[in-house]
């Protein structure tokens, strides 16, 4: 190979570098461009979670506080209740009831069978409304119950 | 449980009240007072008749002065009404308590219904009530607004009723102008209650008595008719007794019940009541001639 032909190889390899420079620079600096894009949406996502997190934050610290209150109240009404069956006695002693042992509500109730219909009915005050009502609602019991 | 026949007056009277009271809603537009006082027979009620008052001017006498001249009252002698009924021990051995009772209930509310209806019915003639519209065999509307323009100049106080014969009932409800009218028509055409008409309120009685005097009903303000009943004053040793007060009007029942000595048992619904004229301009007799 003459000087000459060796030169020639030499420029063409140097445009073909040329040119392969070029493309990578190209590439590079679309690669740079994309990756700032990138980077600044990261960034935006990054800023809008870390304000979800602060109002998340924020309520959560509300909500704690609210908890305090409602425990707090909850020991109140703990301080202050009376069972069903204390109030029950408090107000038959009001009205001169002998306090019973066993709440009538917590014994067994009577079959429909069991109840003294006759009885019953002629217990309630002649002239009463409450007497006709009885005589209406239960007459077949109270006949069958005469003799 | 309370087994016991003692019990069967209190059931019985009960019984016979709740029907009888459903017999006679008549009674619920004429002056009555029904006394829970135990009496006999001939004891006086004074009934007020419900009337209507004028509104006078103030003037130098205040408020001295009455102005309820049309508030009067009646006075009534009751007679002493019973129904009775013979059942041998073994009639009830045989058909039971509900055979018993149903048979004494019906039995005694319709008696004593058709006597509380016949006293009223007995009151309405010529002499304590001169005023009367010939209506003829057959009854219609238009006579009922005659006799309602009437018992309005009589100034007859509402709310008013009719007790009319059957017969009568019929014809209105066949009367075009009451069942063509939209309103009232379908109504009466489905359960025959005629309700309301020409202002009255209108009571059928299958038994009306004539009185010898064509009566065929009659048309009346609440101040026409007085009625009045009492509980009898019984006590017959070793029978059991039990009244019966509807809690609404006071109407008042009483059975007694007792074995005979021949071995009957007897039970007995009774009652004190009567019966008198009031105003006599408040009431219109319809004659058949």
């Amino acid at each position: 190979m003459t000087i000459e032909e060796q030169l020639n190889d030499a420029l063409a390899a140097s445009v073909t570098l040329a040119v392969e420079r070029d493309d990578l620079r190209a590439t590079v600096e679309k690669l740079t461009v994309g990756a700032a894009d990138e980077l600044t949406a990261i960034k935006a996502e990054v800023s809008a979670k870390d304000a979800r997190n602060a109002e998340l934050t924020a309520a959560v610290d509300g909500l704690a506080a609210d908890n305090v209150t409602l425990k707090a109240l909850v020991a109140e009404l703990q301080a202050g209740k009376v069972s069903a069956s204390k109030e029950a006695a408090k107000i038959a002693a009001s009205v001169g009831v002998s306090p019973v042992q066993i709440s009538p509500a917590d014994a067994e109730k009577a079959s429909p069978e069991a109840v003294d219909h006759v009885a019953a009915f002629l217990a309630l005050p002649v002239g009463s409304v409450e007497r006709s009502a009885y005589f209406k609602a239960h007459k077949t019991v109270i006949v069958q119950g005469i003799f | 449980m309370a087994n016991s026949i003692t019990a069967a007056p209190a059931v019985l009277a009960e019984g016979v009240l709740s029907t009888l009271k459903n017999k006679l809603p008549v009674l619920s537009g004429i002056s009555t007072v029904f006394s829970t006082r135990p009496g006999t027979a001939g004891m006086s009620i004074q009934v007020p008749l419900i009337g209507v008052s004028t509104a006078s001017s103030f003037g130098a006498s205040g408020y001295l002065t009455g102005d309820d001249a049309t508030v009067t009252s009646s006075t009534i002698s009751l007679g002493h009404y019973k129904v009775s009924s013979r059942f041998t021990p073994s009639n009830l051995r045989e058909y039971g308590s509900q055979f018993f009772v149903n048979n004494f209930v019906n039995t005694a509310s319709i008696a004593l219904a058709q006597k509380v209806m016949d006293l009223i019915n007995a009151q309405v003639t010529a002499a304590n009530y001169s005023v009367s519209s010939t209506t003829g065999t057959n009854l219609t509307y238009a006579e009922l607004v005659t006799v309602q323009n009437t018992l309005d100049d009589a100034k007859a106080p509402s709310p008013r009723y009719s007790v009319l014969k059957s017969s009568y009932i019929a014809d209105l409800r066949q009367d075009t102008q009451i069942v063509g009218n939209n309103v009232l028509g379908a109504q009466i055409i489905r359960d025959g209650d005629l309700g309301i008409i020409a202002g009255a309120r209108v009571y059928q009685f299958a038994n009306l008595a004539t009185n010898s005097e064509n009566l065929a009903g009659w048309v009346a303000g609440p101040d026409a008719i007085a009625f009045a009943t009492a509980l009898p004053e019984t006590d017959i040793p070793g029978w059991e007794v039990a009244n019966a007060i509807d809690a609404d009007t006071g109407l008042g029942v009483q059975v007694i019940m007792g074995q005979e000595q021949s071995g009957y048992l007897n039970v007995t619904c009774t009652l004190l009541a009567g019966c008198s004229v009031g105003r006599a301009s408040s009431l219109v007799r319809l004659k058949t001639a």
